[in-house]
């Protein structure tokens, strides 16, 4: 990538001294500018409380990369993005994979570095365009597929998600996006691949994402439909799962978890949904909670941990209508905010 | 145990969305037509007729209304408790979002299971997590007693859902965000603790009733007959034990009361309290004062009437008014800002400090504190009662009490001084000693360590004894003592900020509490507690 075009896209006059630091405006925003990493890159940027655009392109290393906070995200934008290495990143694009974004060119790059650091921060709420219901988008049986993106269209606001880490596991689809004009991560089931059993790498993509949310002090919103977690193959396997599991409880960030349909195991706790300390757990009339994943057929067990029961019982504070998602979810972030200024 | 797997399962969204609206029309319904008349009939009202009245119009969120609990009585079968006896969600009061939680009298008595309790731990962990106000409208907000019985009890306060928390005790809460609790029926152990420590607390004159140990134990215990009335009507909490701050003739009162008070109060301890400009212009003169407060000392007059006159739009929230009634607590605005006044009122015992009066305002005076409501002291007082009875009441410990939370104060506190200002209580009720922020008397105050009187009576003991001094020095003498407490003389070397009018006390005090913002806003750094009662 080269990294005169990369600018030039992104809208700084060129030529870019390596250390000025210049101030430019991006998404609206004044946006710091840095050519390679430098840790009084990014003193000024939070000095001047904008985000950070780290460049290393042509082939330069970019160094360790720290992630910076709410006021301050970092874009990295490099060719080796594994000399980097930080998980709690704002964005990272680059050349080769493993990034949040690869093999764009320098002007999709600079596309994409705005529509992040638009969607980082909160804006005035725009309701989703189109209507239909999403009883038609997703069936009421378990175990029929559906496409969690149609959901998730009809959840965020009017501009759509930026998918983070895209290249990764398929089970799970990790993203930024705005609810109620409000800045969230999104931690999103895609039962259609695997009945949404979270991998190893797909523990990974959360992990990532709750880290960033804590940097950034991002209210995380999951869509749990998951039968569980994929077995795994070794013991290295396991210990991802189960420290991506305490990572999501231990996480002190609002947590707002949708269960669409199956919260099975350790997937459930990864996604969200339980055992998870999530603020509050909003379930479909479809959603189903168990340790383990059912033998079919076995309808006694299988009432058991239907969702009625739990919210009979006041473990659950309600069911909700899949078309009253987006409006208690807005609801619940609205809420949940004074935790922001209040503290835990 | 519920049983499992009765119900079948439903196959469409059709079925499934029609099911959980039956099971909302079941929680809605409560205990019942006939159990709702029979509440109505006692002068009560219904949980979601209370929020009703709470909330503004559509406000109201409901959350656990899908909870049903389970009434199992041996021998007896087994019924529903529809939202497990009380109803919980939030919703609106004067465009804010305020919690609740409201007990249901149709089912057994508003007393509640597990899933009753959880529900109450989850708005309590929002409360104080979160930091809104939570509004307990109480009937007996115990537990059900069968779903009690056995060692479950050890572990029978509910686990909270918000996260998986348990639910944060009352002393955690105090002075984090505000509890309102209104006693709508009869408040027995855990009711009772909880408004003990609320921060605002009212009660239904008549057919509510507050105390520690209901008849049952009462009989159990002391072998006494009892009614609920006898051992805590809203009578004996107003006048004796001031537990209360506002007893309402109806439930409408009590909910009317808590409206206002939470119109007065911020949201949490981090926040400042609203400002709301209602038109009563800042400059405003008052010249009747001067004629309403007679220059004669002996003379009484109302104090509340001056504070009336004073404040925005007369509208003062007078709390515990018939319980040490020379002292006046309550909540009003002045240019918006909303502040607690503390006044001697000598239309009642000449307004001295007693001990009742001390505890009345040491409370007020931390729950302020807590929530950054400037203190505005009127002084109009002879100092502390003195004396073997007060002596034997703790007198000394009330008055140190009142002296730490004074000097620990750090909301701004800004202090007139009416007439009497004597005694040792002159510098704890808002002097400067106590880090004042403005201090300012009317032409009328007198300053002094005692009244003339007594000053003369203590140094000249022995000549008095003896009949050495005459009346017409005696006269002399006070008249000197008199001279020597005029406010002017503390304006002259500083002592006090300023001599006003009486007429322009209003503004004054608006252009005090303006100077005095910095101080408010750095109030909002810490976060300070306060005790029961």
């Amino acid at each position: 990538m080269n990294t005169e075009r990369f600018l030039r896209a992104l809208g700084v006059p060129a030529p870019v001294d390596r250390r000025s630091l210049p101030l430019c405006t991006v998404a609206d925003r004044p946006v710091t500018i840095a050519l390679g990493w430098s840790a009084q890159a990014l003193e000024t940027a939070r000095y001047r409380s904008t985000p950070l655009v780290v460049v290393a392109a042509d082939d330069s290393l970019p160094g360790p990369l720290d992630g910076g906070d709410e006021a301050c995200p970092v874009v990295a934008v490099t060719d080796r993005p594994w000399a980097i290495g930080s998980a709690d990143l704002g964005l990272l694009i680059g050349r080769t994979g493993p990034a949040d974004h690869d093999d764009l060119d320098e002007i999709a790059a600079a596309e994409l570095t705005g529509r992040f650091l638009d969607l980082a921060f909160d804006a005035s709420a725009r309701p989703p365009s189109g209507g239909g219901s999403l009883l038609d988008v997703v069936p009421f049986a378990i175990g029929e597929p559906y496409g969690i993106e149609e959901v998730l269209g009809a959840l965020v606001d009017d501009g759509g998600w930026l998918e983070m880490d895209a290249g990764a596991a398929g089970e799970v689809l990790t993203a930024v996006a705005r609810i109620g004009g409000r800045s969230v991560g999104i931690v999103a089931s895609r039962p259609a691949v695997d009945q949404g059993r979270l991998s190893p790498v797909g523990c990974t993509r959360v992990s990532r994402m709750v880290t960033g949310c804590i940097r950034a002090n991002r209210p995380l919103v999951s869509l749990v439909d998951t039968a569980g977690v994929a077995a795994p193959a070794d013991a290295a396997e396991m210990a991802v799962m189960t420290r991506t599991a305490a990572e999501v409880r231990s996480a002190a960030v609002t947590k707002v978890a949708v269960v669409l349909g199956r919260a099975v195991g350790l997937g459930a706790t990864v996604m969200g949904a339980v055992g998870a300390r999530a603020d509050v757990v909003l379930p479909w009339p479809r959603a189903s909670f168990a340790i383990a994943a059912l033998p079919s057929g076995s309808a006694d067990v299988a009432d058991a941990a239907v969702v009625e029961r739990a919210a009979r019982d006041g473990d659950l504070m309600d069911i909700i209508h899949p078309d009253d998602t987006r409006a208690r979810v807005s609801e619940m972030l609205e809420i949940l905010r004074g935790q922001r200024d209040f503290g835990r | 145990m519920r049983a499992v797997g009765q119900e079948q399962r439903p196959t469409t969204w059709g079925e499934a969305l029609a099911g959980l609206e039956a099971m909302r029309q079941a929680g809605r319904a409560m205990g019942g037509q006939s159990a709702i008349t029979k509440l109505h009939q006692r002068g009560k009202l219904t949980p979601r007729e209370r929020i009703d009245l709470l909330f503004e119009p559509g406000t109201f969120r409901e959350i656990g209304e899908l909870v049903t609990g389970l009434i199992e009585v041996p021998d007896r079968t087994d019924r529903e408790a529809p939202a497990d006896g009380v109803v919980t969600g939030w919703g609106r009061v004067g465009g804010r979002r305020v919690l609740v939680v409201a007990d249901d009298g149709t089912i057994t008595a508003g007393a509640r299971g597990p899933g009753g309790n959880r529900k109450v731990a989850y708005m309590r962990n929002m409360s104080s997590h979160h930091g809104y106000p939570l509004v307990m409208l109480l009937e007996s907000s115990a537990n059900r007693f069968q779903s009690m019985m056995g060692a479950q009890f050890a572990g029978a306060s509910g686990g909270g859902s918000l996260g998986t928390s348990p639910p944060v005790a009352e002393w955690q809460l105090a002075g984090r965000s505000p509890i309102v609790c209104a006693v709508l029926g009869t408040a027995l152990g855990a009711a009772s603790f909880q408004t003990m420590d609320a921060e605002f607390s009212t009660l239904a004159e008549g057919t509510a009733a507050m105390a520690l140990a209901g008849p049952p134990v009462v009989q159990g215990g002391i072998g006494v007959e009892t009614t609920p009335q006898d051992l805590g009507s809203g009578e004996l909490h107003a006048t004796r034990t001031g537990f209360i701050d506002h007893v309402g003739d109806r439930e409408e009162d009590c909910i009317g009361a808590v409206r206002r008070f939470l119109g007065f109060f911020p949201a949490n301890s981090r926040e400042l309290p609203p400002r709301l400009l209602t038109g009563d212009p800042a400059d405003r003169e008052s010249p009747e004062l001067a004629d309403l407060v007679p220059l004669d000392h002996r003379k009484p007059y109302d104090m509340g009437e001056l504070l009336r006159t004073i404040v925005d739009n007369g509208d003062l929230l007078e709390l515990r008014p018939r319980f040490a009634r020379n002292i006046i607590t309550g909540y009003a605005r002045i240019d918006g800002w909303t502040v607690g006044v503390i006044a001697n009122q000598p239309q009642h015992l000449g307004g001295i400090v007693d001990v009742k009066a001390v505890v009345k305002a040491v409370r007020f005076a931390q729950i302020c504190n807590a929530y950054n409501i400037p203190l505005v002291f009127l002084q109009d007082q002879p100092g502390f009662i003195v004396g073997p009875e007060s002596e034997r009441e703790g007198a000394l410990r009330q008055v140190v009490r009142l002296m730490n939370t004074a000097y620990g104060a750090t909301v701004p506190m800004i202090t007139v001084l009416v007439r009497k200002a004597y005694g040792f209580s002159t510098w704890l009720l808002g002097g400067r000693a106590v880090g004042a922020d403005h201090v300012i008397a009317w032409p009328s105050a007198s300053i002094s360590l005692a009244a003339p009187e007594i000053g003369v009576a203590t140094l000249l003991r022995n000549e008095m004894a003896k009949g050495d001094l005459s009346e017409e020095r005696q006269l002399e003498l006070y008249a000197s003592y008199r001279r020597m407490s005029q406010a002017r003389w503390a304006a002259y070397d500083y002592r006090i900020d300023d001599v006003i009018e009486p007429a322009r006390t209003r503004r004054e005090l608006a252009s005090a509490l303006a100077m005095a913002e910095g101080r408010r806003r750095s109030n909002l750094r810490t976060r300070r507690s306060f005790d029961t009662a």
